[in-house]
């Protein structure tokens, strides 16, 4: 019986062998095509050097523009002196990093997390808690901070398990409003309404110690992110985020990858929620409201969908705006509905689609000047 | 027997979708299911590959139990199945499609995924972009979209369901080889089909279902001068 029901191994293969040669004078044909379209794509990008380092810069999840990108955010603070610009740089990567961890969910498994602000949420209490209660260093209560919003992110990947799209968002939500009334009402833990005050990250007042840490936070998670949805992973998580029914057909295990995804993604929220309690110094269950969590969707759907990236660059436009424009503060979530309502009818895509459309076309004008010269 | 189905029960609240099938589809074979519109032929499929969990009854497949399976589950143990109502993955590229088949598919393949997917490509002997969208694509493509998907996860069993419907008769010569050179590969079809000329001229065995119960089950012959099919298919007056 059990003979029966494994596969024999030997004969799968003489299988495939007898596939491909049957398909191998096609196939030839198909690989001419495929170099000669390699070759094109060297000559463009200029030398065999570059080329290189783009390879190894790949290899960790980084192109030239992304690195350029982050060296210069890296070196602004020994040209800007302005504390205020300093401190909107960080708001910047707070918000754009959640804006990312956000876009690995509902941009690649097409699932919107609505407690993500819970989450995050989550992850600051767990890290003001620990380090008040248990007194450990901050640091260590940013892990623990991620490592609590992972469980929760693991649980929320559990309960909606068998539910797709809007169901899967709205218990999500509920998951989120849950752990707010929990945070608001557990007074003898959280302080509830009154606020929780946060032990700070470092003891000068000065901000360039904490934008070097949240930016070494955003640059490891956009690579992490990036990695793994280049991969097999990222496969796993676009096949069932575009047809379900179609993934779990052809054998991916929805059940393991979405898991996989609320965790990780969860997880960054809780990192980044440890690090705005310290950052701020003041916690109050309004950090896990649902608004907060539509900014953070606003900037992710601004940004573009399944880029990861566009939602911190969304970040670095619009949080600056609502700062410098004080008196548009208090119409934030109108002209960000109004925001999100543009871009979903106007140009879906977002910033990133924007990009890539800009990139084809110096792309192509570059193409024919090669092709004229 | 690799795949066998024991009085199989499926209901949709008051109606009984699948009234007790049982059938048996030997290795290597082209098995062909017919019936009527709504005689629960796909709603049989979606039983058998774990789509839908059943109401009575039990499924075996290469002598295991496999009750209650999940889709993804019975594909890495070589059943896979494509669907009436194409299911494309819309946003990726006709290659990426089918690179999900041969990356997921059979996990412990040797072969690169990219190049498995390239070859099925061929293999299916239609001509697909490589690069397009699938949603650009039109529904006949996306049908051959699907079956090279299927077969990029090293599948021994193959369902399909109304692959020939929407095609044009002259396709239907290149569909009947193809589904030949499939099962010549070592792969065990069955075929849903409504186009009687398709399962007339590749299936060795054919079962007919009607309102959801088996009528029938044997070579062509045996079936299409079955009383009973002829009823169901004719009407009763056409009967002898």
């Amino acid at each position: 019986m059990n003979n029966n029901t494994t596969n024999n191994p030997k004969e799968k293969r003489d299988n495939e062998n007898r596939v491909r040669e049957s398909g191998s004078a096609n196939k030839t044909v198909a690989n001419d095509t495929v170099s000669t379209g390699k070759a094109g794509g060297t000559i463009a990008g200029s030398a065999g050097k570059t080329g290189g380092i783009n390879e190894l810069l790949g290899k960790i999840g980084l192109g030239p523009l992304s690195l350029l990108a982050f060296v210069l955010l890296g070196l602004a603070p020994l040209f800007i002196d302005d504390r205020f610009i300093i401190h909107l740089m960080i708001s910047g990567m707070i918000f754009g990093t959640l804006a990312m961890g956000f876009d690995f969910t509902v941009g690649y498994i097409n699932i919107v997390n609505f407690g993500y602000a819970a989450i995050m949420g989550v992850g600051a209490y767990s890290s003001a808690l620990t380090v008040s209660r248990l007194g450990m260093s901050p640091w260590l209560g940013m892990a623990i901070g991620g490592v609590m919003a992972a469980i929760m992110g693991f649980l929320i990947g559990v309960v909606t398990l068998r539910l797709r799209g809007l169901f899967a968002a709205v218990m999500a939500w509920f998951v989120g409003l849950t752990l707010l009334a929990m945070t608001a009402n557990l007074v003898d833990l959280t302080r509830g309404w009154l606020g929780l005050r946060v032990r700070p990250l470092f003891a000068t007042p000065d901000r360039i110690p904490y934008f070097y840490t949240i930016f070494v936070i955003t640059v490891v998670s956009y690579i992490i992110l990036y990695r793994l949805t280049q991969g097999k992973m990222g496969m796993a998580f676009k096949a069932i985020g575009q047809n379900q029914e179609a993934a779990h057909s052809v054998g991916v295990n929805s059940t393991k990858y979405k898991i996989i995804n609320f965790t990780i993604s969860c997880a960054l929220a809780g990192v980044v929620g440890g690090f705005y309690g310290h950052f701020v110094g003041i916690l109050t269950p309004d950090v896990m409201h649902t608004r907060e969590t539509v900014e953070v969707l606003a900037l992710a759907y601004i940004g573009g969908r399944g880029s990861i990236w566009g939602g911190l660059l969304a970040a670095f436009i619009i949080i600056p705006i609502f700062e410098y424009l004080r008196p548009l503060m208090a119409m934030r979530f109108v002209i960000y509905g109004l925001l999100l309502m543009l871009v979903m009818i106007l140009y879906p895509g977002g910033l990133s689609q924007f990009f890539a459309f800009i990139k084809a076309q110096i792309f192509n004008r570059s193409s024919k000047v090669e092709e004229r010269a | 027997m690799i795949l066998k189905t024991e009085n199989v029960v499926k209901r949709f609240g008051g109606l009984v979708a699948v009234d007790h099938v049982s059938l048996g589809v030997n290795e290597g074979d082209i098995f062909g299911i017919i019936g009527p519109n709504g005689a629960g032929k796909t709603t049989l499929i979606n039983v058998i590959t774990g789509f839908y969990q059943l109401d009575g009854g039990s499924v075996e497949f290469k002598g295991k139990d496999i009750t209650g399976f999940k889709p993804s589950r019975l594909c890495h143990m070589g059943m896979v199945r494509t669907f009436q109502i194409v299911n494309p993955f819309p946003d990726m590229t006709v290659l990426e499609n089918v690179k999900v088949g041969s990356l997921f598919g059979n996990e412990d393949s040797k072969e690169d995924p990219e190049e498995k997917a390239e070859r099925m490509l061929d293999f299916i002997g239609f001509e697909l972009p490589r690069k397009t969208l699938a949603a650009h694509l039109n529904s006949n493509q996306l049908k051959y979209l699907e079956l090279a998907r299927a077969l990029a996860t090293d599948c021994d069993v193959l369902i399909m369901d109304e692959l020939a419907a929407g095609l044009t008769p002259g396709e239907l010569p290149d569909l009947c080889n193809l589904i030949r050179k499939i099962r010549d590969t070592g792969v065990t079809v069955i075929i849903i089909e409504h186009v009687m000329k398709l399962i007339m001229e590749v299936c060795e065995r054919i079962a007919v279902l009607h309102y959801g119960e088996k009528i029938a089950e044997g070579s062509k012959d045996d079936v299409a001068n079955d009383a009973r099919v002829i009823e169901a298919y004719l009407g009763e007056e056409y009967a002898v």
